[in-house]
């Protein structure tokens, strides 16, 4: 489904990410991305998905290099995202946004997206006026219409309370397993993300720590010491 | 999308203004079509050649104001630099009938499509700017041209300082050009061409095209991750905006049967600026409204003497009072309450006044 080789990002002289290399080799899985500030997780969003150009290392989708593609064409090839910060259309009412993506990407069950994701209520709502809540949630829809095969969820619970964020990643779990896609969650809620995540993989200073099993990477001390603490 | 026509048709869930949408629609054709017949009628009812001049002027003015506000209302782009498109046209509309020898038809339609062949090009050069550095690009444009014509050597061709005059024979359309250089003659003309760049723009604005641009210009990013081209559609805008302002200067070329240097200055562009700003950008009819309060205020400040004063007075009061454009204010004030917020959020509404 997706892998990553060797992939490196640096800020001048700062390597936000260095040598990165994960699997996600089956489609309909939730796979977490975790670690402390600054551990590279959101610059490997933004180098899966070709915001950022890396300075080393390939991204493959199905066997397929996408490292040169544009971000619009790995959209069309079925590389979705969602933004740590809520990016949607402000000023356009939810229906006509997620309408005007789904015509362009051929999506025949957008009712479904928004039955999913619980947005009826909002359909006919400008989209900046609604709860943040359903923001993000308007966010994600944008990111599955079209059906992707791979969507990249940048902290999708930022901002949310924990009942709200257990709502999402309720939906989220749906999404992935009703949908068969892959989904890589990037978020700071550690509980959620041992919850309800199948795989996970943990950085710290931009290197992996730990790839695996949920309770085999809360077990991992160099998770424990970098990241998750005793607590855990 | 069944279950979504379910959704469309539920009140919980019907975005509010579809029910009255395609009413609007209709009114806003209605009325607009009995403007542009009313309109035509407008000789017979102001006999004053001086008054019909200046409102033909303010037409002029009114076609390039809405140029820069069709691309800024659907692109967030601000063009300072609309001179060059104007002026341009109404050079290559001379050219075309001096060097070339072609009739005023064939004069006509070589400047439109060559001008929005010209500001393709530059659109595919400069859309991608930020929009200050944007603006200043079209305004180093209209400079860069007007040097250019300048050039002693160019000066066969453009008259150099001196300008070029012109003169054609047969018609244009049923319009000679004597008929075209006196007001009550040219007036048909000139409306019927302001009219159809608004129409242009209203229904580029309400097409799937301008949801696509005013899209691209509240998240950009975001379209790009939707899977978008986001260049092409700002490019199309910008060459869309450039025919807009060609047709301002080929009338130009009609009406004075002049081409002068002072049309690709600063202060040519910078009036239907200022006149955009005036009107508002967020409708069609906004900029247009604009144009014709600068041109009747520059007629009665220039009575006074002291034209500067008054009218960057003028201008600093009418921005400073109406931060959204005269238009934008009377918008405000006849929407109801609860939906003015809505309709002030709502750039697609906008684009269809």
């Amino acid at each position: 489904m997706l892998r990553v080789e060797d992939l490196s990002v640096a800020y001048g002289s700062v390597r936000a990410l260095d040598g990165v290399s994960l699997e996600v080799k089956e489609s309909g899985v939730l796979h977490g991305i975790i670690g402390p500030n600054g551990a590279g997780k959101s610059t490997l969003m933004d180098a899966i998905t070709g915001r950022r150009k890396p300075t080393r290392g390939r991204v493959f989708v199905d066997g397929r290099d996408i490292t040169a593609l544009s971000v619009a064409r790995r959209r069309r090839l079925g590389m979705s995202r969602s933004f740590q910060r809520t990016s949607i259309f402000p000023g356009l009412r939810v229906g006509e946004q997620l309408e005007l993506v789904a015509s362009h990407l051929g999506e025949r069950n957008l009712a479904g997206i928004v039955e999913t994701l619980n947005l009826a209520h909002v359909y006919g709502e400008i989209a900046d006026r609604i709860a943040y809540g359903d923001q993000r949630r308007v966010d994600i829809a944008l990111a599955l219409v079209g059906r992707p095969s791979l969507m990249l969820l940048d902290e999708p619970a930022a901002g949310l309370s924990t009942a709200e964020t257990t709502i999402l990643f309720e939906h989220l779990a749906a999404v992935v397993r009703d949908r068969n896609v892959t989904a890589l969650v990037v978020e700071h809620d550690v509980d959620a993300v041992f919850r309800f995540c199948d795989t996970i993989t943990a950085l710290d200073l931009g290197r992996v720590l730990a790839n695996g099993a949920p309770a085999d990477v809360r077990k991992d001390p160099r998770v424990i010491a970098a990241y998750l603490g005793t607590a855990a | 999308m069944g279950a979504l026509q379910s959704l469309a048709a539920d009140p919980a869930t019907r975005p509010r203004s579809a029910k009255t949408r395609s009413a609007s629609v209709y009114m806003t054709v209605a009325v607009g079509g009995a403007l542009t017949v009313l309109g035509l009628l407008a000789p017979t009812a102001i006999h004053s050649p001086y008054y019909l001049g200046l409102l033909i002027n303010a037409i002029l003015l009114a076609i390039s104001a809405v140029s820069i506000g069709f691309l800024a209302h659907q692109s967030g782009l601000m063009m300072f630099g609309a001179a060059a498109f104007t002026g341009s046209a109404t050079y290559l509309y001379a050219i075309a009938i001096t060097q070339f020898g072609w009739n005023a038809m064939a004069a006509s339609a070589f400047t439109l499509s060559a001008s929005t062949g010209l500001s393709a090009v530059i659109g595919a050069l400069i859309v991608r700017a930020r929009p200050l550095p944007f603006a200043m690009l079209t305004l180093a444009l209209a400079q860069m041209l007007r040097s250019f014509v300048l050039i002693t050597d160019f000066r066969p061709v453009t008259g150099g300082d001196d300008g070029l005059p012109l003169s054609f024979e047969g018609a244009f359309f049923d319009f000679s050009q004597a008929q075209l250089s006196k007001p009550e003659g040219f007036w048909p003309v000139a409306w019927l061409a302001l009219c159809g760049v608004m129409a242009l723009a209203w229904v580029v604005g309400r097409s799937p095209i301008g949801q696509v641009l005013r899209a691209i210009k509240v998240n950009e990013e975001r379209m790009r991750f939707s899977g978008f081209d986001t260049y092409g559609p700002r490019v199309l805008a910008f060459a869309l905006a450039g025919f807009m302002a060609a047709v301002a200067g080929l009338l130009t070329g009609l009406y004075t049967a002049f081409a002068s240097p002072e049309l690709l200055d600063f202060s040519t562009g910078g009036n239907a600026l200022v006149s955009t700003l005036i009107g508002g950008v967020g409708t069609v009819a906004g900029p247009a409204l604009g144009a014709l309060l600068y041109v009747v205020g520059q007629d009665r400040f220039g009575a006074t003497g002291d034209l500067e004063f008054l009218t960057g007075l003028g201008v600093v009061l009418v921005i400073y009072l109406f931060p959204d454009g005269v238009m934008g204010f009377i918008r405000g004030a006849v929407a109801k309450p609860g939906a003015r917020d809505a309709e002030a959020q709502h750039g697609g509404e906008h684009a269809a006044s």
